[in-house]
């Protein structure tokens, strides 16, 4: 789409999107400023799970791959920092803030990255052989074994109490500290999800992109091709894993507390919701879905708390509305939408055989 | 390439409004129950009688007006109003709503008082600070009654604390709430350490040697837990078992651990949902041994959800003494409010609820006492500081955490079904 | 572990098979629905659900008011209760296979849309219970009392057995589920390789499509294993429900999951393996609860799982490959 040979017809249609994505920036930067306190804290909750969703795309949407306990990486990504931020009730030379000092957030942000991608990783290479229900399976599994574990490790994660305590993030030099004002962590988010845009787009377009089409399309054959299916799916795998840390690492400092009950497996279907409601491997897509799945039950929830109840109800008859009326999404991705619509799995007898 | 050129500019952009936003902010006394008893030697809870009989009084709806032409002071609280433990919550809300309407009604205050229970479905950590904002964010609110459960109160104390609102919790009974360094949090009840060491009190009065101790991991379970543990190696009795659960139906391998562990008395630091299941299931395989649990598995229902049967002999602490039986003149008047206004007894912390309030509403008529314009955020906290309300489950004095002094703490048993009270933990 | 797994498996036995006997029947649901069409069932374990549901509204209808008077009386309450809830475990399979499935076979929808599709119904399904009847556990009143049938701890026992005998009970309900599922293990079993339609059912897991050409009916076939999972999966239902005397919205989620794994482990789409892997797994998960701790048991069970798919993911007796 990029790169056409520029009639006008095209020129002026990316003048068009481009003139809306600025518009689009130039309004979720100032709408913070026009809202209540209350609102403020939910844009940053639905900033980070449009964070949450942009990497799970990636993995559902990109290159197939049901992965149902992605929250468990969320989870990782906001105990690293708790237990590296010294907060937690470990102690280790390299745990602290006198060890970290005031740039102590902004590295630790790049060591989840290393953290998570080898989590990924060492989750991925068994499971990402298996055929996609099993890989659904299993990642529920490990989700859950995630949240276990955290709710049991008394020595190290603090069990069921948690981490409380979590430094905010500082901004070295000018010496601000981010307390617990939802603003600063907003645009936080917005600037990790214009780099994670960004990277994604650029990964998406290049020859990476067009293996995990071949994946989708027929895996067997991008095998014979000479496309590494495998590598592909883990690295699929990982970005969604370290994307998901990142954002793991703001909700802790922004809540300065952490707890096991964070990151039930009813959190990933959120993600996957919104994922799935705005269109797989669309981009646009699941950041909008982020905003419809976690920031109206949310604004609504400050009018009416007992809409909650319906929440995850509706949440269910979306998953099949879509999956059987508009399986591309609300804001498809082109490509994506001929395969939902149209490719089928050889293996599942289709109402055609008969 | 233009695309990701814009996305660049996007980028910085918002790296600019992140620098901009960053520069541009600066912000027991209880009723001293008479069922004692003697200790036994022999680990059996059925020598502990309830006290006298409850009498319940249904009453009608009465109306009230509202006092008008002054101004408006939100007294704002959250919690599990309509969740899976909310009927821990519930009854001290509504305590609380009774105080507020008396005040309005005595009319001796400048301001008018609106109470605004907001419900946090199930206590949830993660939705508790868009909570607390709601408070925070609005001049009118004056002091939040709590977060009802731990987690949702350890999750938000910080924001009042750094917005000088008080923060006044009636239920949640985690001990290090008190022991964050918050400036506006007090706790008008007995903390889990005292509850702890209440029930392994009982126990040893009991004579029980051999206990288990199970959790449920949980932030209120797994505090009260380890608590018990350790005041249980005070006290020399062993602990032949100290367990966790993953909250579940089918609880065979817990059960077939208690049994083989074969203790004289199980204490199970959790909710009531999953005690329930846990306690019959027990008694099902065989346990004849003492059941025990706290505050966080009282429930009225309890002989109809174990079964009679079953029940029969549970014993619960609760910091929260059956309001409904004191003598004290100010309770009974309480309860008979409370029963016009919502047609059934004060359940769970119902006191407690009601106390909290009146403390802060005695702190707002001492501010009051400057006019209308000095009943501030600061001015309320302040007063709470220097609080000696007299309550009706206590008086309302705080240690310099925030933390009540007196809070003492009850002791009920299942008797036909029905829970008793038997007293407090220290007359036993 | 292999002195903790000696002093722990004789008196774990009998509970971890009754819980194991419960992971089977939900289990033969899964493998029997994944041997047709190639798909693991994700909303099953809601079918489980309303069979628990199922059984707390016919018991409740049926016991008198003043509850039971004897064992007996409460048998046959609980076997007429049977028959609705099982009726309905199959109903309601059916429509969702209907609803959730059909159409994306009709359109021939890659396996992504099924696994989403089965989990929105899956939400859907414990979410409107919820709505329904509340959050909290529902008590079912009592029909057949559970009591001790054997306990080896008897002081007759005294001498006799080793220690880690003497701490043996088993309960009539150890041996009501027990019996069951081995029944209907034992009955599928029949009536896949006896029947007309069972043999139609295993002509469209060799080979759909030739199946189809050879004029088997693949809808019918299809909704008929439905119906035989859901049936199980209510009887089940009525089971757990009776067993522990609760029902709640969210009360099939792990039963669910384990009954997973045990059709993992057995194979998936192997009818005997659902059985083996599902008493396997109750009685490994429970003598595993006595090694490490009880908050350990989930986490013993999902370790199985992917050390199973990892080293042999046809399972103990599978034929089909996981890849």
């Amino acid at each position: 789409m990029n790169s056409g040979n520029g009639t006008n017809n095209d020129r002026s249609r990316r003048l068009a999107v481009n003139g809306a994505v600025a518009l689009l920036a130039l309004f979720l930067l100032i709408i913070p400023n026009f809202v209540s306190l209350a609102a403020r804290e939910i844009l940053v909750l639905i900033a980070t799970f449009a964070l949450l969703a942009l990497g799970l795309n990636v993995v559902v949407g990109f290159a197939g791959l049901l992965d149902l306990g992605y929250i468990a990486f969320y989870a990782t990504g906001a105990y690293t920092w708790g237990i590296l931020s010294g907060a937690g009730p470990i102690r280790l030379p390299f745990t602290g803030t006198e060890f970290w000092g005031e740039w102590g957030f902004w590295i630790i942000l790049l060591v989840v990255l290393g953290i998570n991608m080898c989590i990924g990783v060492m989750l991925g290479s068994p499971t990402l052989r298996l055929r996609g229900d099993y890989l659904a399976i299993v990642t529920l599994g490990f989700g859950e074994i995630v949240r276990i574990v955290a709710n049991n490790l008394d020595n190290v994660t603090g069990a069921a109490l948690g981490i409380s305590r979590i430094p905010h993030p500082k901004i070295p030099f000018i010496g601000y500290d981010f307390g617990l004002n939802p603003l600063p962590y907003y645009y936080l988010l917005l600037l990790l999800l214009a780099l994670g845009i960004t990277v994604i787009r650029r990964l998406d377009h290049s020859r990476i992109g067009r293996a995990w089409i071949a994946i989708r399309e027929d895996e067997v054959a991008a095998g014979a091709m000479g496309v590494s299916t495998f590598k592909m799916k883990l690295l699929a795998f990982a970005i969604g894993a370290t994307t998901a840390g990142v954002a793991g690492v703001v909700f802790a400092s922004k809540s300065n507390f952490v707890s096991p009950a964070s990151f039930d497996v009813f959190a990933s279907f959120l993600v996957l919701c919104a994922v799935v409601l705005g269109g797989m491997g669309s981009i646009p897509g699941s950041l909008a879905g982020a905003v419809v799945i976690v920031g109206v039950p949310s604004f609504l929830q400050l009018r009416f708390p007992q809409l909650d109840e319906y929440r995850y109800w509706m949440f269910g008859i979306i998953l099949v509305t879509m999956m059987i009326f508009r399986p591309q999404g609300l804001i498809p991705s082109k490509r994506r939408e001929a395969e939902l619509m149209l490719e089928g799995d050889p293996d599942i007898p289709s109402e055609a055989t008969t | 390439m233009r695309r990701v050129r814009g996305t660049t500019l996007l980028s910085l952009l918002m790296l600019l409004m992140l620098i901009l936003a960053a520069c541009g902010d600066g912000g027991n006394g209880g009723n001293g129950g008479n069922g004692g008893t003697q200790a036994s030697e022999d680990c059996d809870p059925s020598v502990l009688e309830p006290a006298q009989e409850v009498a319940s009084a249904a009453g009608t709806d009465g109306s009230y007006k509202l006092a008008q032409a002054k101004p408006d002071v939100v007294i704002g609280t959250f919690g599990d109003r309509t969740g899976e433990n909310s009927q821990i919550i519930v009854p001290s809300h509504n305590a609380m709503d009774v105080a507020i309407r008396q005040a309005n009604e005595a009319g001796d205050l400048p301001v008018n008082l609106v109470f605004r229970p907001l419900d946090n479905r199930n206590g949830r950590a993660d939705v508790a600070p868009s909570i607390a904002q709601q408070f925070i964010g609005d001049p009118s609110v004056v002091a939040v009654l709590g977060g009802g459960f731990s987690g949702e109160t350890a999750a938000t104390g910080q924001l009042f604390s750094e917005a000088g609102l008080l923060f006044f919790t009636a239920t949640a009974t985690r001990v290090d709430l008190t022991e964050q360094g918050w400036e506006t949090f007090y706790r008008g009840v007995a903390n889990d350490n005292d509850q702890g060491a209440a029930i392994i009190e009982v126990f040893e009065n009991l004579g029980c040697e051999r206990i288990a101790i199970v959790d449920d991991k949980t932030q209120y379970g797994e505090g009260l837990g380890n608590v018990a543990t350790a005041q249980a190696e005070e006290a020399g009795i062993d602990v032949v078992l100290d367990e966790s659960i993953e909250p579940t139906t089918d609880y065979t391998a817990l059960v077939d651990s208690v049994i083989a562990a074969d203790p004289q008395a199980v204490f199970y630091a959790g909710y009531a949902a999953e005690f329930q299941l846990v306690a019959r299931q027990l008694r099902e395989k065989g346990f004849e041994g003492v059941i025990a649990s706290g505050d966080g598995s009282k429930e009225e229902e309890i002989g109809e959800k174990i079964g009679a049967e079953e029940a029969e002999n549970v014993l619960l602490t609760c910091p929260c003494p059956d309001i409904s039986l004191s003598d004290d003149e100010d309770a009974q008047a309480f309860v008979e409010a409370y029963e016009a206004q919502w047609n059934q007894r004060p359940g769970i912390y119902a006191g407690e609820g009601f106390d909290v309030a009146n403390a802060t509403i005695d702190a707002i008529r001492k501010c009051g006492e400057g006019g209308a314009a000095a009943v501030t955020r600061q001015c309320v906290v302040e007063r709470m500081g220097e609080s000696d309300y007299e309550g009706i489950t206590k008086t309302m004095e705080f240690d310099e955490n925030g933390q009540v002094r007196t809070g003492a703490i009850s002791l009920f048993i299942v008797k036909d079904g029905v829970v008793r009270e038997v007293g407090t933990v220290d007359s036993l | 572990m292999p002195d903790c797994l000696s002093s722990e498996l004789p008196f774990r036995l009998a509970g971890g098979l009754s819980t194991g006997a419960v992971y089977a029947m939900i289990a033969l649901g899964y493998t029997l629905v994944y041997g047709v069409l190639q798909l693991i069932n994700f909303a099953h374990s809601e079918v489980f659900m309303l069979g628990t549901l199922g059984a707390f509204l016919t018991v409740g209808a049926l016991v008198p008011d003043g509850g039971v008077t004897s064992q007996t009386q409460g048998a046959m309450i609980l076997l007429a209760a049977a028959v609705p809830a099982v009726i309905l475990g199959g109903l309601a399979a059916v429509a969702l296979e209907r609803v959730a499935y059909r159409p994306l076979r009709r359109r021939g929808a890659p396996r992504l849309a099924y696994l989403i599709s089965a989990i929105g119904a899956s939400l859907f399904l414990s979410n409107s219970v919820r709505i329904w009847r509340g959050p909290n556990f529902e008590t079912l009143p009592r029909t057949v009392r559970s009591r001790i049938v054997l306990d080896l701890g008897d002081t007759f026992f005294t001498g006799i057995l080793p220690e880690s005998m003497q701490r043996v009970r088993i309960q009539n309900r150890d041996i009501l589920v027990f019996v069951v599922a081995m029944l209907a293990m034992v009955a599928v079993d029949q009536f896949i390789n006896r029947s007309r339609i069972g043999r139609g059912i295993r002509a469209v897991a060799q080979d759909a499509e030739t199946a189809g050409l050879m004029g088997v009916n693949i809808n019918k076939v299809i909704t008929v294993t439905f119906l035989i999972g859901g049936l199980l999966a209510g009887a089940a239902g009525l089971l757990f429900a009776w067993s522990f005397g609760v029902t709640r919205f969210q009360i099939g989620f792990l039963p669910g999951i384990k009954a997973f794994t045990a059709a993992v482990l057995g194979g998936i789409g192997n009818i005997r393996g659902a059985l083996l892997g599902g008493l396997l797994l109750g009685v490994f998960e429970n003598v595993a609860a006595g090694c490490f701790g009880v908050q350990w048991r989930d986490v013993v069970a999902f370790l199985i799982l992917v050390l199973v798919l990892f080293f042999r993911p046809t399972g103990l007796l599978g034929d089909k490959e996981a890849t």
